[in-house]
């Protein structure tokens, strides 16, 4: 009984750009599965452009899956079903990075506000009125700021108001893209803080979209690393950080300083690996150390290492 | 003798209302061969340093300075056109995004060699090897094709090695890279700092390294600046700074970084400074930080001034004279 499933998604891009040679389909993602309890993070750590992002949109429902399912409370998702879509519009809310573009410049914040309460439920002018007060509240702002525009508000209060959004509507999941990145250290101290806060308070789950490892430790219970499209580990937050298996893990801690200590054995990517543009073997191949001709020919799998730890690796499996 | 001195640098932004303070009187130093980390939130006037040094402030902004003394000679004393021609031949600058500090209407080559073409010369044939030459010692496996390219047409950490191959065409005994990192993949972040360090200590050049991440420069520098507000918080060795920060700034901006191993616990909460960065119209009375400071005592009304602690560098903090019991956590990276 999980709040939310994944099963085998894949999303497939369409572009035309035939005269470069390119293909015409972009595998965006592949076949990615997981499991989302309540009142638990699942951290998604990986590159730009390893489809981060674009597994948040499928399942959110902005865009329909090319394949797979989503499972929400049990229940699959058709994605053509409108009542299944509003439902999961209003239990599943979305903080993005920036919060200098996620906020409408020309509407009060409570205008903001107020447009996600008047979609989404019945309540009276008055009662709504009430909720964007306690709300602010709640994200540690004032009530009366729901009069002020935001670019009267700093960065970090900025996030704190895209948060307020999300959490109006009383969610079970929120998914946060990289919601600390365009923040000060400072700052992002804070809005962690603020998460951790209201996911006691209120049992959120939240599905954490982050490239900073110290931060994915500090806030995460899982941990899925995502290369290229496709999961190639997944674990515990104790098991990814203290026994990270999969060569690409493993080059992510000898890229941070802080973690270089943690693990000194593991080198630091080769300088500039010309990226494998092959369907066949491992995506990672060409950047990585432990390459043999096995990973070029055939595509590893996601191999269970002990419980819940998956790695997908021909080193591992050995 | 050093290689750069900085005495005294104030830099004044002339707005509508009013002049507003963006640096006031900082005073740096730095040795060939040195790697300096300057640290600071957005808006704490990082990046108008580095602008400053190298003269490329909006006409909406002065500078003022007892001198800026850049491999011997004093910048404040030259005119703008000889300053200008001085400063390129000794100095270079990479920005944060290389994808917007690269012009999108000419080759990478081009660009290079407009470079090249202006300050140093020589025949066309000769620019083309120099050229190539550059993009081989920033780690570019075909430099050929790159001199080909747009800057669109390449990823990121290309783009960004680019940049450095432009910033080192002069030879520059001075190089001040601007957040180099921040726009890059954490793979491609290593990468670049590496080969940065690397490549001035093979040429015995200064780095100067703005960033706000603390961690970044815990492995790479040898003295830390911290900025806060236009005003030098805390000026020291990297170990100094890192194991025992004296400042409630630096302090902070440390505990606010979750430390290794450090997992998701109930009720567990980081360090976060209350409020953020006033803006320059808005600056508190006395301390600068003195609102956020979580140690502001009824003394910091005063403006702090800068004094030198032994064994340690300086600190714009009156409690740094006091001894105190050193409640700090370290990070991790100033164990070694």
């Amino acid at each position: 009984m999980s709040l939310l499933e994944v099963k085998n998604i894949s999303k497939c891009y369409s572009v035309s750009r035939r005269r470069l040679g390119l293909p015409q389909q972009i595998e965006a993602i592949r076949n990615i599965n997981f499991k989302l309890d309540a009142g638990e993070t699942l951290a998604i750590v990986g590159e730009s452009g390893s489809g981060k992002s674009t597994l948040a949109r499928q399942i959110i429902g902005i865009e329909k899956p090319t394949s797979g399912k989503v499972y929400f409370n049990n229940e699959e998702q058709n994605p053509r079903s409108r009542k299944q879509r509003k439902n999961r519009f209003r239990n599943i809310r979305m903080v993005f990075q920036n919060p200098y573009e996620s906020l409408n410049p020309q509407a009060r914040i409570g205008e903001t506000l107020d447009e996600v309460l008047q979609i989404n439920t019945k309540l009276s002018s008055k009662q709504r009125k009430e909720k964007i007060a306690t709300t602010l509240v709640k994200v540690g702002m004032l009530a009366e700021h729901q009069y002020r525009y935001p670019h009267m508000f700093s960065g970090g209060q900025r996030q704190r108001i895209a948060i307020a959004r999300a959490i109006i509507l009383d969610p079970q999941i929120i998914i946060a893209d990289e919601p600390l990145s365009a923040l000060d250290v400072s700052i992002q101290a804070q809005i962690l803080n603020l998460l951790q806060e209201l996911q006691e308070q209120m049992g959120i789950s939240y599905l954490f979209i982050s490239h900073d490892l110290n931060i994915v430790e500090h806030i995460a219970d899982r941990v899925m690393v995502m290369f290229k499209g496709e999961v190639i580990e997944y674990g515990g937050v104790d098991q990814i950080f203290d026994n990270p298996k999969h060569p690409y893990t493993q080059t992510l801690f000898a890229s941070t300083p802080m973690y270089r200590q943690r693990f000194p054995e593991f080198s630091t990517p080769k300088t500039v690996g010309k990226e494998s543009t092959k369907s066949t073997g491992c995506q990672f191949a060409g950047r990585c150390n432990y390459c043999s001709q096995k990973c070029l020919e055939e595509k590893p799998e996601l191999f269970e290492l002990d419980s819940g730890h998956r790695a997908a690796c021909f080193k591992t499996t050995k | 003798m050093a290689l750069l001195r900085v005495e005294n640098l104030s830099v004044t932004y002339h707005s509508n209302s009013g002049p507003l303070p963006v640096i006031e009187r900082l005073s740096i130093k730095m040795d060939g061969g040195e790697i300096l980390g300057i640290v600071g939130e957005s808006g704490s006037g990082k990046s108008m340093l580095a602008l400053a040094i190298m003269g490329l402030l909006s006409p909406k902004m002065t500078m003022r300075a007892d001198y800026v003394n850049l491999d011997g000679e004093d910048l404040m004393k030259m005119d703008p056109a000889e300053r200008s021609v001085y400063v390129a031949s000794k100095a270079a600058i990479i920005f944060q995004e290389s994808q917007s500090s690269l012009n999108p209407c000419f080759t990478i080559g081009s660009q290079l060699d407009e470079t090249l073409a202006l300050h140093q010369g020589g025949s066309r044939k000769y620019r083309k090897t120099r050229a190539l030459e550059l993009l081989d010692s920033v780690g570019i496996l075909d430099p050929e094709l790159l001199l080909k390219l747009y800057p669109h047409q390449v990823s990121g950490g290309m783009s960004q090695r680019a940049a450095i191959a432009i910033a080192l065409a002069c030879k520059p005994k001075l190089l001040i890279a601007d957040e180099p990192t921040t726009a890059l993949d954490v793979t491609i972040q290593a990468q670049i700092l590496e080969l940065l360090v690397n490549l001035s200590q093979a040429e015995e050049a200064g780095l100067m390294l703005i960033t706000h991440d603390f961690a970044l420069l815990s492995e790479n520098t040898d003295r830390i600046g911290v900025i806060y507000s236009g005003l030098l918080m805390e000026h020291a060795a990297t170990q100094n700074i890192l194991k025992a920060p004296k400042h409630p700034y630096t302090k902070a901006l440390l505990d606010s970084i979750p430390q290794l191993g450090d997992r998701h616990k109930k009720g567990s909460r980081l360090f976060a400074l209350e409020g953020h960065i006033p803006p320059m119209s808005e600056l508190p009375v006395g301390c600068r930080l003195g609102p956020r400071c979580p140690k502001a005592e009824k003394y910091c009304v005063k403006e702090q001034e800068l004094i030198t602690i032994e064994n340690h560098g300086k600190v714009r903090c009156h409690l740094a004279q006091q001894p105190e019991k050193n409640d700090h956590k370290t990070l991790s990276g100033a164990q070694k």
